[in-house]
Order: C-alpha cells, then structure tokens, then sequence
C-alpha cells in the first residue's frame, strides 16, 4: 500500500509541530515577522491540545504585586511552584525559568493583540493569588482566572488569520537532518494516510506531555477504556520522541509527578487543589482529618497503618466558593458537571476519594533546551509541556510560544538552504507505513496496553534495580517481538500505531535513565524519585541532570551539570 | 464498536460536522451516504466534552461506562 | 464521622446549578452548550463575590490558619 502513495513536498521557513498554546503562540508570532510557516496538528487546532475543551488558569506573571523575576524564580524552586518543578530544584536550567517568568508579562499583553480574551465582563484581569506564604497569608495577585473555554478556537482563528499553513490531522513521523542540523520533517495525515516531507530551515516543537507509558486506572483490558489525565493525543510524548531520535537532548525522563488522582469521577487532576487559593480537608477514610499526603512514600505510610482509601471534601467551603469552583469545571473540563450529574455527585458536600500511589505519572521531563528556547540540535526550538521547562503550564506555553516566534526569524536569516537526503525520508517513510501493510498483526491499544502494565509494575513511583531490569528486559523483548507485527487497518490506526512506537522508545528511556539514577530525590519536602535501593540523596548528583539522545540508533545518557543563573540575571534584585 | 458511552440522537443531528472536525481523539468518522457523524473509535474516547458542548442542536449525549467507574 | 455516613456518598437527582443554568439556557435558545455557557458565565459571576478581593483574602487566611493549627496539633 505505501507505494501508491505519492510522495507530497511541503517548503517553508518554519515548520510548528503541535496546534496547542505553544504552537499557535509560536507561529502567529514568527509570521508577524514575516515568515513563511507551516503548523502540523494531529487533530485540529480549533479544539487540540490541552486547553483544547477549555483552561481555567494561567501562571505565573511576575512583574506586578511587588514580585521581581527573580522573586518569581525563588518561588518556584523554593517549593511553592508546580511539585513538578519543585523536584526538578537543582536539575532545571534556571536561565530558562527567568525568561519564561521575565517575558511573561510581555506575552500576556501580545495575546491580547492575538485577539484571545483575558479579562472578566467588567474589562479588568482577573488576578489571583499564588500559593501561600508559610504564616498563612495568601500569595502574591501573580496567577490569572481566565474563563478559556475558548481559547483555542480564537487562537486557531488568528493563525489562520496571520496566513499560516494548517495541515490538520497530520502527525509527525519523524524529523529530518543533515550534518547535524535540521532540515525538516516527515509526517503522515490520519485520515489519507498521505505521507508529507516538510523541507523547512527551523523547527519549533510544541507537542504535549508524555504520559501515556502508565497503566490506566481501571483494569488493563484492551478492548474496554484507559483513563487518561490529559487528552491522550497529545500525551504520547510525539514531540520527545522525534527529538531524541533525530539526537537533541531530552532530561529528567527519570522523574514524575506525584501521583496523588482523585475519583475517576474527576478524572483531571489540578482541578480541586487550588479551589481559588484555599485548600480542602483530607480525611482517612474512618473520618479522621490529616493532612494530605504530599507524594507516593507518605501514602504509602497511610496504607502501611490501614489508613486509606483517603478522601478530600470540600464542604467546609463557603457557598460563594461553591459557585466558583464550578465556573472553574466549566471552564476547564466542562463535561465533569454534567458527569457529576449523571452520577449524584455533589463535590461541594461529598467526599471523592484521593488514590495515593498510581495513576497520575507524568513524565516530568522533556527536550533540553536553553533560554532562546533552543534545543541541542541545530535548528530545532521547543516550548511547553514537551520542553523540559513543562510543568508551567498554559502560562508558561504562551510566554515559550511567543519568545519564540518573536526570535526565530533572526536564525531563520542566517539557516543555510535545506538539503533534504532522500534516503532518510524513504526510510521514515518505509517505517511509518509499514504496519499498513501487515495481516494478522497486533493492534496498537494492545500494545499500549502492556507497555503501561510493564511500567506499572516494575517501574511506578516506587522503584528498585531489580524491579527496573525486569521490566526493561520486558520492554526490549515486547519491542522486538511485537512493534514489527504493528497492524493498521486504516490512517486512524496507523496514527495509533506511530503513537505507541514513541511511547515504547520513552518507556524504554524512562527505564534507562531510573537505573542510571542510584539515588532518591526529593524537591523541598517532595519526594519525585523514589529508590527503595538507593533511599538516600546523593550529593555528587546535586546539580546533575541526565540527557539522553540516540546515537547511531544507540541511546547515550550523560550526566550533564546544570547551568547556573547567568550573573546578570542574578544581579537583578538589587 | 458496540459501546454506548457515546450517544448520537439522528433525529436532532444537522449534519454540521463538528464533532467531526474537532475530536481530538477522532473518534468519529463521517458516513457520506447519510450525511451525519458515526462513532468508529468509542474506546479511545477521553471525556474531554468537546463534541458535547460543541453540537449545535444537542444532539450528543455522553455518559460514564462500567469500566471508567 | 461514622462509617454509616460514608455511604451518602451519592445522592439521586443531583444537579450542578450552573450546569443547570447553562442546560436550560441551550434548551431555551436551541443553541449548543458552549455558546449558553458564554451567555450564562457573566450572569452567574454577578451572584459571586467575584472582585471583593479582601473577603476572598480573608477566606484563604481563616483556612491557611486551620492548616497550620492542625499540623501543630499532629506533630504533639
């Protein structure tokens, strides 16, 4: 069948891949600059992404309340950011964190020019406290309510405005190289099945998360449902996955998030938490109050005394803070109401339980980059949830959106004329269609299916060498056997079947860099990677970060040292 | 696919092609001959709402399945 | 609070009342539920103390002092 598809050459300036915030932040902008550029998007920007159903936050915006930058950063690495980056303390390029924060005004004032609205009925901005202070008074006005239930619609429609090349339902394969730097991409629509070569001199990435390598919540039956905590489409890692087979740098692939989720009824984490700045009451689940367990270990403390299931109410909340709460289900993941409905669940009076110790493992790395946004090779940029800099969220994707497509014509200008090497193209081809043509094969979801099982098992929050060479050992025979006899039975399927061909290289890295990894670490009081062999934090991986890339289609892991805050930055405060 | 977590109502459907267009998980496909949205790919569906809150006329209704409980 | 308690976990013919309001509104108007939830956002945020920032302040601080007071009482 892949023969009698016709091979269709797209040129451009810049190819974006991922129609999320940071692809639509970054396009808008680098065609402002008058840049020719190209946005692939596996589904369609109008409704992709994580914010594609609706965003009921944004954050954090330095620059205003008394808060520096660099107060802004003190924050985050001290504890009081998202716990993703809190265990990334002392293995994140903090260069990267001051730009983000540093420009994060600016970038706020250009997507309202974007045409994307921020503020309340009565024309003001929104503006909410972030965090607590440890005597308990509320955070600096440094986060932003938005009401962004329609937000990728307005950010699709000024792209398409600005003139930008959408080619929706098309998924990347793979990037293109030559001499080191890049030179393009290969892609495949999921409907046609129409295999595309991007010729483009820069590339910016803006794919989601990964966090498609654990297991579903409920039972792993394949042909039943996976939970999921994000839209699954943008949460197969796609983005790190053709970055660290092209070569650049992916980091901390070793780490997750603590896997704290709540009833299947809620699905999404990051919802009830913030409840507008004020906490809810945790109970066990004899009715006693206690404080919500802060990762994997201390739940397994509950667990260990009987203790769980463990639940969260929040009915001790006053009534006018009811009625917010479901303005921020509305707008961020509005079905839940009317789910809540179909079940009776009241969430302003019923408890929901919390599960401690599955579930919720996002990867909480990504692609390496500095604070131009520029990965390790050549050429290519990144932002977002697929950048290591993840875990910012919205906030952060619009700031790396916008920097840049705001910078990337001055790379652009001095970008030698792309040579495409044919050979590699009909390579990527070759692999990306092949399970179109096999019989009697495996489907993808199966395959999916018992790579999330194996990571479950012998990998999860809690991990030992023994544990992880199994389950690599797993892995690579799982792959041998199985990713060969991959069987599509149309372009849907085929895009499922390139999704868990990434998720298997992740799962297999994640896999690698947890062994490399012989110690446990902890951000603040958080505990992110979890050795039972290894139970104490080694010194001498302070400030080391592991980066992994494939050479030679080997994968190479080198413990890098993490930059520290440039001089002039740190000079700030003063 | 024979679930029934997804539901179309036919008689309210106008054929606008939304839920068609902005599944991110495509589930849908669209059956030419009839004109109207067909679900292919029911357990791939995420919950995310947007066909739901999309659909001009109401025409989707989606609820929770056993195995999601 | 007593197991027997634990079981109200779920009541019949629960609605949320903004669900409801944005329900009725796309019934009303024949329009999609996004578009009654545009129309009906600005009306429910007028029944909320949405911009009285100290009230919401002081809210955050009575609850942070909770916190603070029970993680003294659990670490006696």
């Amino acid at each position: 069948m892949s023969q009698k598809i016709a091979n269709k050459v797209v040129e451009t300036d810049v190819l974006v891949i991922g129609g999320g915030i940071v692809g639509c932040t970054a396009a808008w902008k680098a065609a402002e600059h008058g840049l020719n550029v190209a946005l692939i998007e596996k589904s369609k920007p109008e409704r992709s992404g994580k914010t594609g159903q609706g965003m009921d936050e944004i954050g954090i915006f330095p620059g205003r309340d008394g808060v520096t930058t660099l107060d802004a950063l003190n924050l985050y690495l001290g504890g009081r950011g998202p716990s993703s980056l809190r265990a990334a303390n002392r293995v994140l390029d903090p260069n990267v964190l001051y730009k983000i924060f540093d420009n994060a005004l600016w970038a706020l004032d250009e997507m309202e020019r974007m045409g994307i609205s921020m503020r309340y009925v009565d024309g003001e901005f929104g503006w909410m406290p972030y965090g607590s202070y440890p005597n308990g008074e509320p955070g600096p006005l440094i986060e932003l309510r938005v009401h962004w239930h329609n937000v990728k619609p307005e950010m699709a429609s000024a792209i398409r405005k600005n003139g930008i090349k959408v080619f929706e339902r098309t998924m990347v394969v793979d990037l293109l190289t030559n001499n080191g730097i890049v030179v393009g991409a290969t892609a495949v629509n999921t409907r046609t099945a129409e295999f595309i070569t991007f010729k483009a001199k820069a590339i910016v990435l803006g794919t989601g998360d990964f966090s498609r390598h654990y297991n579903p919540s409920p039972p792993p039956c394949w042909k039943y449902k996976m939970a999921y905590n994000n839209c699954p489409a943008s949460a197969a890692g796609d983005g790190h996955a053709v970055a660290f087979r092209a070569g650049a740098d992916i980091t901390r692939t070793e780490t997750m998030q603590p896997a704290i989720v709540r009833d299947e009824i809620l699905l999404q984490p990051g919802q009830f938490y913030l409840n507008d700045g004020i906490t809810a009451k945790t109970f066990n689940w004899k009715g006693e109050e206690i404080s919500r367990p802060e990762g994997p270990l201390e739940y397994l403390q509950y667990f260990n005394k009987g203790m769980v299931p463990l639940y969260q109410t929040l009915e001790h909340l006053p009534d006018d803070f009811q009625k917010r709460l479901e303005i921020h289900i509305m707008d961020e993941t509005p079905l839940r109401l009317k789910l809540h409905g179909d079940r009776g669940f009241n969430p302003g009076k019923h408890w929901y339980q919390v599960a401690g110790n599955r579930g919720s493992h996002v990867l909480s790395g990504g692609i390496v980059i500095d604070e131009y946004f520029q990965t390790t090779l050549k050429g290519v940029y990144a932002g977002g949830e697929c950048s290591e800099a993840c875990g910012i969220g919205a906030g952060g994707a619009l700031t790396a959106g916008m920097s840049i497509g705001e910078n990337i014509h001055r790379y652009v200008s001095t970008a030698p004329e792309p040579v495409i090497d044919k050979a590699m193209v009909e390579h990527q081809k070759r692999t990306a269609l092949a399970p179109l043509s096999v019989k009697d094969g495996t489907v993808p979801m199966e395959l999916e299916c018992s790579i999330r099982s194996i990571c479950e098992e012998f990998a999860g929050p809690i991990k030992t060498e023994g544990m992880l060479r199994e389950g690599l050992r797993r892995l690579s025979s799982l792959k041998r056997a199985f990713l060969p006899k991959l069987m599509a039975i149309n372009p849907h399927y085929l895009m499922r079947c390139m999704e868990v061909r990434n998720i298997l290289d992740l799962a297999e890295v994640h896999f690698k860099t947890a062994l490399e990894r012989k110690e446990t670490r902890s951000g603040s009081s958080k505990s992110q990677f979890i050795r039972l062999d290894y139970p104490e934090n080694d010194p001498s991986l302070d400030n080391k970060h592991f980066c992994v890339r494939m050479e030679n289609g080997k994968t190479m892991i080198v413990a890098k040292e993490v930059p520290e805050l440039n001089q002039e930055y740190a000079k700030e405060k003063n | 696919m024979g679930g029934n977590a997804i539901k179309i109502d036919y008689d309210r459907c106008i054929g606008c092609e939304k839920c068609y267009d902005f599944c991110p998980m495509d589930v849908y496909i669209w059956d030419n001959d009839n004109k109207v949205p067909s679900v292919a790919y029911e357990e791939e569906c995420y919950f995310c709402g947007i066909c739901f809150m999309e659909c001009p006329k109401r025409a989707i209704d989606i609820t929770f399945p056993a195995s999601m409980w | 609070m007593p197991e027997s308690e634990l079981d109200k976990h779920y009541e019949e013919n629960y609605q949320s009342p903004l669900w409801n309001l944005v329900k009725n509104r796309a019934e009303q108007k024949d329009i999609s539920y996004y578009a009654a939830y545009r129309e009906v956002l600005p009306e429910y945020q007028k029944t909320i103390r949405y911009k009285d920032a100290e009230w919401v302040m002081e809210q955050i601080r009575k609850r942070n002092m909770e916190i603070i007071e029970q993680r003294k009482a659990n670490s006696k």
